[in-house]
């Protein structure tokens, strides 16, 4: 059903919801458990079935826990220079990221794992989140200025 | 050392992966819910293939039900117009009851004069044997004495469970009529003996 590249690609995603290792594993395992219940014999796209199965048992166990953590929607900002390509100028080291992975938001793991990982387009990106495109480039933009201010931060910590 | 934050992050993420022990758990999972499937589905279809084998035979049943109770005088009715139009040659030849009596003296019961044929103003003019679904019979010719037509009289023991319910002249009952092929066949019990009447248009 889901080789051992498909089952890690499915971990990897889980990782950028919880953040975490151990939380991932079991998020996987809990999901597949679904998964299998959910009769999927006839699903086409069994990888993207999954993903959602993990994205909203996430949520439901997020809200279970009240573990959330959305951020609120800054109605004021514009949108220029707020795709994804934006976050192409920022350049990190790998520390920097794993020190700022944990400090992130689950969407801005989210949209940082389907950027690089998995390659989508804003737009892509947009359809699986469920959210209108305007809301996600407003996001892409608060992420961006965070990261910048992280990285920032923590040059200047390693620098001195 | 710093790089394109796309590929950091890539590096990053796909620098996390399941341990063999995790990989090998979820693979136990996925074939044994996967062999659970499997079986439930060949369950599912055995049952179904039972209540398909239980509809069949209760289909069968009541179909053969069916045929016993309401058309066992036509079966009667289209073995004996067979007969009828074959019309094999007589084994005796003779317009005497007790003499056509004597020769069936291997039937299981004695031959008998009917009302209803008596009504019909038929001369026995002899018979030879035959069967009627399975049961051994006496099949008598008459002719009509006012057209000289060729009318054939089967009698045969009742046997209730094979024949089922037919109109007993006894009990006020009237003969039921088939006509199949072009013949006319009437079918009744009386006497406790079941009489088979066939006749041309």
């Amino acid at each position: 059903m889901f080789d051992e590249k498909q089952l890690n690609s499915l971990y990897r995603y889980c990782f950028s919801l919880t953040g975490e290792e151990h939380e991932s594993y079991d998020l996987l395992q809990s999901s597949i458990e679904k998964f299998l219940k959910a009769n999927s014999s006839e699903v086409d796209n069994k990888i993207a079935y999954i993903k959602k199965i993990i994205r909203n048992h996430y949520i439901d166990e997020c809200r279970k826990h009240s573990k959330t953590d959305e951020e609120q929607f800054d109605e004021t900002v514009t949108y220029v220079d707020m795709n994804t390509n934006s976050l192409e100028k920022i350049v990190a080291s790998q520390y920097q990221v794993e020190a700022v992975w944990q400090q992130l938001t689950v969407l801005e793991r989210e949209i940082m794992y389907f950027w690089a990982v998995e390659g989508y387009t804003t737009d892509e990106l947009a359809e699986f989140l469920g959210m209108p495109r305007g809301t996600l480039l407003s996001k892409i933009h608060r992420l961006r200025k965070r990261l910048e201010a992280q990285f920032d931060e923590s040059s200047r910590e390693l620098a001195s | 050392m710093k790089q394109e934050l796309k590929n950091t992050v890539k590096d990053y993420v796909e620098s996390k992966q399941l341990s063999s022990e995790q990989l090998q758990d979820l693979t136990k999972m996925l074939n044994t819910k996967h062999e659970n499937k499997q079986r439930e589905s060949l369950f599912n279809m055995r049952a179904i293939a039972a209540v398909l084998v239980l509809s069949l035979a209760l289909g069968i049943f009541w179909g053969v039900s069916t045929i016993n109770h309401a058309d066992v005088s036509q079966l009667i009715a289209e073995e004996v117009s067979s007969n009828h139009l074959k019309m094999k040659p007589m084994e005796v030849s003779s317009t005497s009851l007790n003499e056509v009596r004597a020769y069936f003296g291997k039937l299981d019961f004695s031959l008998s004069s009917s009302q209803f044929v008596a009504n019909n103003n038929l001369q026995l003019i002899g018979g030879r044997y035959c069967s009627i679904q399975g049961e051994t019979a006496a099949q008598l010719r008459m002719q009509d004495e006012v057209t000289g037509n060729i009318h054939v009289v089967y009698q045969a023991p009742y046997n209730k469970d094979l024949f089922r319910e037919l109109p007993n002249l006894q009990q006020g009952q009237k003969p039921v009529r088939h006509f199949v092929n072009g013949i006319g066949v009437d079918v009744w019990v009386e006497k406790g003996i079941l009489f088979a009447h066939s006749f041309d248009q």
